[in-house]
Formats: structure tokens, C-alpha cells, sequence
């Protein structure tokens, strides 16, 4: 059985091997210090609440030994005493940075009105091609009477046509 | 462009009426919907937090409520750029608002701490390189601890945290932090016994 190592010794011992040593010298320096590559907030507080898989939790915890201050973040996260500050004029000024307006475009856009729907609409749109169709046969007619009587006499072969009845019933026969 | 609200609903992975939001999750998707009104009660909620996280990182080298200002002012940027980031399937949104904030506090502190002197004006003495004080080198095979091993004993004599808080980060119980303190120590000394370095 080993014997337990004190804790004190442990330090001693600690303090020689890793602030002399080259390969695993532990950082005493913070992230965006000495070229630290700061570890994304979301990771590290995923972390702290135990919400990452052995893989994910060992590279952190690997990157913790060069980044103190990621550890001492952890730190203040376990630890229970968040003293109650007077926060009402940061409050104050904080509300103060985003308008309190609502911001979307669609807010202040006024709806049209609904469109109907169903029977009435249906009934809009029958007397509108009613309408167009009434029009279009009297254009049509005043048109053409009004060709008829300027020029009478190129639609004479249309009258000199045989008249059918007689085809059919000619005189003779009708006497 | 802003997205629906009911769309915003979906990327969260719920229905679109979200029955099961909570009322926070819910003024967010507000508010990254479009709906500004969300912000200030968003900012009513979390103010204490953040103002409270930012003070633990700056504590009297600065005034704490700038820097918590400025948080929000990061989180509304660009049309909420960052506060879209948050996942709400990964952590809670008071998990990471307390990331962000410590993050943009300490951004602070590095701004403030690199004053640019012109050359002329600094004096002879600070200009004096001093030689390096070098420690007596023992070196630690990189693959001699686990990952796991190495931060326990850096949080351990580094960080100079306790073994509950290591238990509560690490969300193991305190005889296994225990353990692997003593297990990284074994192999240590085995590891520089053999090689005679001390």
C-alpha cells in the first residue's frame, strides 16, 4: 500500500517539476494571451455543466491546463457565492441601447383589407365577363351596320345570293 | 431579416409554440425574433449576474459597471450577433452569460494594462533587460500524465483551489480528485526516481 502523498509535499514537488519544464508546462497565462486560442463560450459553458461527451470534455480539460483563465471562469461558475449588487443603473442604461420599438417591418405595415371569397366572388367575376360579352357583340353589330350603310353596294353580292326557299321550292312548282 | 418567431422556435429543436420554454428561453427567442420590446426584460434579469460576474474579475482595478455595460453593448451589437450564438440545448443561458461576461471583463484589463510610454520619455532603469532567473529544470515526459491527472494538479498548486471546488468543476466526488492527486504523484516520482534527474 502506498503511503498518501500530503498535499504540501505534493506543491513542493509540483512547483519543481512544472515551472521548469519545457513539454507540459502549465500556462499561467490567460486566453488572448501568449496566442492562446480562446475556447468558444458555448463549449467551455457546456463544460461547466457537465453537458459534453468524454472526447469533447478531455480536449477541454486539456486546454485548460494552458489557459487560467478559463479555469478560473470555471471556478467562479462552481462556486455558490454571487454577491447581490445594486444593478439599477446599469439597468437603466442597458435598456437604453435597443430602442424599445418593435423592430420588425411587418409590425407597422397595415394589412389590406380581406379579399371575399366563395359564392360572391364567383358571382363578380360571372357579371364582369357578362359584361364583356354584351359589349363585345354590340361593338361588333354597330360596326357592321355602320360598314352596310357607307358602302351598300359590296354587300349586294350578299343579297344577290339564291334565296334558298326558292332552290328547294321554286316558283314554278309553288306556282 | 428576421426570422419568425415560430422558426426561431423550431432551431431550438421545440414545437413551434414551445409549451416547454421557459419564460426566460422565451423572452429570448423574443427578442432574437425581432421583437425589442424582449430587451428590456431580458436586461432586467441578468443585469445582477453579469454586473456580479464582471466584478468578480475586476474587483477594484476598474469600474464594473463599464464593464457590464459593455457586455450588453456586445451582446446587442450587430443585431444580437453574439447573444445568436447561445445553444440553449448546450448549457443555461446563465452559465454562459457569466463566460461571456468574465471573458469581456478581462478583455478590459488587458486593454488597460498595456499604456504605450513613447521611448524617449521612459526612463534609463526601465529600459535595463534583467537576466532571466532560471529555475532548476526537471522535465515532464508529455505523455507521463493524463490530461485529467495534469489539471488536477494544476488546479491543485496553480490555481490554488481546494479539492471541493476541483470536485465540483470536474463533477466527480472529492476522493477521486483525492485519487487522481496521488496517483499523478506516484507516477512522478517513480518517473524522476528512475531517471536519477533529482
Amino acid at each position: 500500500m502506498d503511503e498518501i502523498i500530503p498535499f504540501e509535499t505534493g506543491r513542493r514537488f509540483w512547483q519543481k517539476v512544472a515551472h521548469g519544464a519545457g513539454e507540459t508546462s502549465v500556462g499561467k497565462s490567460g486566453a488572448g494571451e501568449g496566442g492562446i486560442e480562446p475556447l468558444d463560450p458555448m463549449v467551455l459553458a457546456a463544460y461547466a455543466e457537465g453537458r459534453l461527451d468524454p472526447a469533447a470534455a478531455e480536449a477541454v480539460e486539456i486546454h485548460l491546463l494552458t489557459d487560467s483563465e478559463a479555469l478560473e471562469t470555471l471556478a467562479a461558475i462552481a462556486s455558490p457565492g454571487h454577491r447581490a449588487i445594486d444593478a439599477d443603473r446599469l439597468i437603466a442604461r442597458a435598456t437604453a441601447l435597443v430602442p424599445n420599438v418593435p423592430s420588425r417591418p411587418a409590425d407597422r405595415i397595415v394589412p389590406l383589407p380581406a379579399r371575399t371569397s366563395g359564392l360572391r366572388a364567383y358571382a363578380a367575376w360571372g357579371a364582369m365577363a357578362a359584361s364583356l360579352l354584351v359589349v363585345s357583340l354590340v361593338g361588333f353589330n354597330v360596326g357592321r351596320s355602320a360598314e352596310h350603310a357607307l358602302d351598300p353596294a359590296r354587300y349586294q353580292a350578299a343579297t344577290d345570293l339564291p334565296d334558298p326557299t326558292l332552290t328547294l321550292f321554286p316558283n314554278d312548282v309553288l306556282g | 431579416m428576421f426570422r419568425r418567431e415560430g422558426a426561431y422556435f423550431e432551431s431550438f429543436g421545440l414545437p413551434a409554440s414551445a409549451p416547454s420554454l421557459s419564460s426566460d428561453q422565451q423572452n429570448l427567442a423574443r427578442l432574437l425574433a425581432g421583437d425589442n420590446t424582449a430587451w428590456s426584460a431580458f436586461v432586467e434579469r441578468y443585469a445582477g449576474l453579469i454586473l456580479s460576474a464582471v466584478h468578480r474579475v475586476i474587483g477594484l482595478q476598474g469600474d464594473a459597471e463599464d464593464a457590464a455595460q459593455d457586455v450588453f453593448v456586445r451582446l446587442c451589437k450587430d443585431d444580437f450577433r453574439l447573444l445568436r450564438q447561445y445553444d440553449p440545448t448546450r448549457a443555461g443561458l446563465g452559465t454562459w452569460l457569466t463566460i461571456v461576461a468574465r471573458s469581456v471583463a478581462h478583455d478590459g484589463i488587458r486593454r488597460r494594462r498595456a499604456p504605450t510610454v513613447p521611448i524617449d520619455d521612459a526612463p534609463e532603469s526601465a529600459l535595463a533587460v534583467q537576466p532571466p532567473v532560471l529555475p532548476e529544470k526537471l522535465k515532464i515526459p508529455p505523455d507521463l500524465l493524463s490530461p485529467r491527472q495534469q489539471l488536477v494538479l494544476t488546479m491543485l498548486y496553480d490555481q490554488d483551489m481546494d479539492v471541493a471546488e476541483i470536485s465540483t468543476i470536474l463533477k466527480v466526488d472529492a476522493q477521486t480528485v483525492r485519487s487522481t492527486h496521488h496517483k499523478a504523484m506516484l507516477k512522478l516520482r517513480a518517473h524522476f526516481k528512475e531517471s536519477g534527474e533529482r
